[in-house]
Parts: C-alpha cells; structure tokens; sequence
C-alpha cells in the first residue's frame, strides 16, 4: 500500500524529517491556491509522493520549503489543467502563479504568522471560537453554520468575515512585538 | 462604501464561495492587475489556509476546555501496564502517511470516541463519526476508539500508530490498544512487529514497541499467539499475559502512573506521576500557548540553528524522596 522507498531508509528518514518540519506550510501553501478542500487533500498527497519519489534530485542543505513549493505549485497547475468538468481558463493559471509568487516574496513572514494563529485561536471568545471550529474544523459551508445557529447566512458570513480580520489583527500585532523586542 | 472595504468584502466572500463565477474570475483579474489587492487577497487567504490546514490547532482548540480539567479517567485496566503516556515525556515521531486515497476506500471501521486526542499527521479522518478505510492512524496523544464493521471494537492509547487492514485485521505498529470481540466477530486478528494475536472470544490488550518486544493479557475470553519467531502456537487464558521480545533493547515494563517499579536487577523505575514528580514542556515563541504534558516533541537532532521553531525544553520532575534506599 505505501509506495516503495527509491532509497535507502537514511534518506527516507531524512526526507520524512524535512517534511515534518514543513507540513503544515506546505499545506497551508496549497490551501490557499486550491479552493476545494477534496482537491486540495489530493494534490497534497500527490505533491508528498512525487516529493518523495523526486528526492534524490533534492540537494542536501539546499532550501526543502523552496524546493517543495516549486513540486507543488507545478502540481497544481497540472491537475487544474486535466480537470475534465471545469477545465481552467488562462486566467487561472495566471491567477495561480501571481498568488504563488506573492506567498513566495512574504514566505518568512507567512511561515511565522502560522505560528502566532495559535495563540490568537485562543484568545477568541467561545461563541467565535465555535464558529471557527464549525468552519475550519467540521469543514462546514456558511450555509450550514447559518442553519446550524439559527442565523441568515448573510449574517454568518459577516460574522466570519470579522473573526478573520480581528484574527489577523491579533496576528499582526504579534508580528509587530517580535520586531521590536 | 470606499474601495478598498469593498475590496476587502470580495476577498472575504470569495474565500466562502458567496460569489458568481463571474464575479469570482472579475476578482481574479483585478487581483493579477493590481499588486495592492494581491498582498490583501494573499494577507486573508493565508490567514484562511492555516486554519483550513492546521485540524491539529483546532482539535486542542476544541478540547482546551476539557484540558484545564482533571485528565480523563481511564477505564481500561490498560493503564496497569500500557505505556504511561501522559505521564513520561515521551519522544515520539510524527508518522507521515500518505497511503494515496485512503480517505475514499471502502470504510471498514468508524471512530466512534475520540477523548483528548490530537492525531500525528492530518491525512486521514479524525473527527469523531468519521469512516476509516484501509490505512494507518497515529494518535499523538488520548484515547481513540474504533469500531470495526465485524463488530470488535478497539480502543488505541496515545502514542500510538495503527494500521487498518480489513474489518478483521489490524496492525499494531506501536503503543498500546485494548479489543473487544463479540461473537460475530472471532477471528478478529492483530498484528504486531512480534507476534499475531487471533481472538477466540475476548477482551484483550496488546503494546508493541516498534524495536520489537510486544505483551499481549488476555482480560476475559481467550486468545491465541501465533507468528512468533519459534513458530510455535500459543494459547493464552483468561487473567494471562505474555511477553515476547525480538529487540535489542529490552525495555522491560513501563511503569505504572503514579507507582514505582521494583526491577528484577536492582533498579527501581519511578513515572514522574509518581509522588510529586512532574512533567511539562515549553516551546519558545509560543508564549501564549498552553505548557503542557504534550508529548509529541519530534525534533532529537538537528542540524538546524536554535529557532523558535524548534526551541523546546521538557521539564520533568521525579520524586526520589519515596524511594527506598538499601544501606
């Protein structure tokens, strides 16, 4: 069931390592170019096994996360162009590489803000908080979260609107502190 | 309404899919045009990914209520001898998995309770009610229970990482399970790095430790032992337990929480839940993030700087003060 390693398990395990270490980047980095969470879960899983499967090309101490966003976002480009029911336009695939390059350009910054997301989870008061566990984590669409709590969607929508802006004002103020200690 | 608010409402709804197609892609050019609008539409949508990426953020988001309480109360007699999970600071790797498709095979068992739990690696589904097809799951931390379509049901102890095979057949790779099989579901088989546990009627436990050495007690019923490296087959009774070690390490029995283990050789092995021992970690850069006894901590070497991505420090505490001392 598990693909064969190309390799030795030295550098299986040095590969497993790396991508460890970068896992919840690399996902993050396709979530935000792939809209559909079904697609974006398979491309991810494709993306680690080409990875894999690519690893002897990777140059050791080179940058993994540079070198893993290049296999993704060609994977990417790739499997939106095969889709059969909604073949992607030209201005898809511009879309696409404009996004990757922006994240490429803020990717240290982006990497932290990962991190200070936590912390700024925690501070949300509970009736936020379940709105953020319905959406994020039961993947629930609006329309269901507006069923759900008994509210118009319109309503949800606002309101999750203004989690996310006060979530990535806590963010950037974080960011602000660790600048200036 | 000025520009940039409006702007700010399309990025918005076009993260929760509340617009046309149409004023989807008049986004998507405005966005390639307009270098301003990338970095915004960037700013959101990453804010919008990590949380659609990070389950295990939101799983200790969902259970931070329940974690400033007492730790949950373990009913299986599986904690008289299974790995002391929460009490050792254990190091534990994050099993990377990715069984291609494995979220859209055929389901053979559902988890049915998940207490506490945070999953290493986020490829399978680990919401309670999910559907499990052939594939591996690895339980950082808790207590999973899976109820597999023959009817036996096992419950997995943190750390642990388990394999799916069939309806009847698992694996235990490593960490501890216990399993429950009614009648329809004899037969009911798991494997470890040692041994081949087939059930003839039961409630048993297994641990297996990925170098080898795996113990199997049978709670009622009785079981049977096979795929030993003698190749013999053994019959295990009610109340009876069995160790089998292929290791090069021998690791012995964990200790139990809270209580010290007299050794055959002259140590004594003592879990820092033992008197007023205690554990706890701290990771820099996460200062508003809870301390606490997870025991995922995956870096052991690396040849990376000091970070705050991979800055930690245990802290454990072993109370001696009880141990008796020979003269």
């Amino acid at each position: 069931m598990d693909p064969i390693p190309p390799d030795s398990t030295e550098s299986t395990e040095v590969y497993l390592r790396l991508l460890a270490q970068h896992d919840r980047w690399l996902a993050t980095y396709v979530y935000s170019l792939v809209a559909s969470a079904a697609d974006a879960q398979d491309i991810l899983q494709d993306v680690k096994v080409t990875m894999w499967k690519q690893f002897a090309n990777f140059e050791p101490g080179s940058n993994f996360r540079a070198w893993a966003r290049k296999v993704a976002t060609n994977q990417i480009l790739n499997y939106r162009r095969s889709e059969k029911r909604r073949p992607s336009s030209a201005l898809d695939q511009e879309f696409i590489e404009a996004i990757a390059a922006e994240i490429d350009r803020r990717a240290d910054t982006l990497e932290r803000e990962m991190d200070l997301l936590k912390a700024c989870l925690r501070r949300l008061p509970e009736a936020h908080r379940n709105i953020v566990l319905w959406r994020y984590y039961e993947d629930c669409g609006v329309e269901e979260i507006a069923e759900k709590s008994a509210r118009s969607v319109e309503a949800v929508y606002r309101l999750l609107s203004r989690i996310r802006q006060a979530l990535k004002e806590c963010v950037s103020r974080q960011q602000a502190q660790l600048q200036t200690p | 309404m000025n520009a940039s608010s409006s702007n700010d409402d399309r990025i918005q709804r076009a993260l929760d899919g509340l617009l046309s197609p149409e004023e989807h892609d008049a986004l998507k050019a405005d966005i390639i045009r307009d270098p301003e609008l990338r970095a915004a539409y960037v700013d959101q949508a990453w804010l919008h990914s990590a949380l659609r990426a990070d389950r295990q953020a939101l799983a200790e988001l969902r259970n931070e209520p329940v974690a400033a309480e007492e730790k949950i109360v373990r009913r299986w007699p599986i904690a008289l001898w299974a790995a002391s999970a929460a009490a050792c600071v254990t190091l534990a790797a994050s099993v990377l998995i990715f069984n291609k498709g494995t979220l859209f095979r055929r389901p053979v068992a559902t988890l049915v309770q998940a207490e506490n739990c945070r999953w290493a690696g986020s490829d399978l589904p680990t919401v309670v009610n999910a559907k499990l097809g052939v594939g591996k799951l690895s339980l950082a931390e808790g207590i999973a229970t899976l109820k597999f379509k023959s009817g036996a049901t096992v419950t997995l102890e943190a750390p642990s990482t388990l394999e799916i095979l069939n309806e009847k057949h698992c694996r235990l790779i490593e960490g501890s399970l216990t399993a429950e099989v009614p009648e329809p579901a004899h037969g009911f088989t798991v494997d470890t790095p040692d041994i081949k546990v087939v059930d003839l009627g039961t409630k048993f436990g297994v641990t297996a430790s990925s170098v080898g050495n795996s113990q199997v007690r049978v709670f009622k019923g009785e079981i049977e032992i096979g795929g030993m490296s003698d190749g013999k087959v053994k019959r295990l009774t009610e109340g009876k337990g069995m160790q089998v070690g292929t290791g090069a390490t021998a690791t012995g029995q964990e200790p139990t929480r809270g209580q010290q283990v007299q050794e055959a050789d002259g140590w004594t092995a003592i879990p820092t839940s033992f008197g007023h021992g205690k554990d706890s970690y701290a990771r820099r850069g996460d200062s508003g993030a809870p301390m606490g006894s997870q025991p995922l901590i995956i870096i052991k070497h690396s040849e990376i700087g000091a970070s705050h991505h991979n800055e930690r420090r245990a802290i454990v505490t072993f109370d001696i003060s009880q141990v008796a001392t020979r003269a």
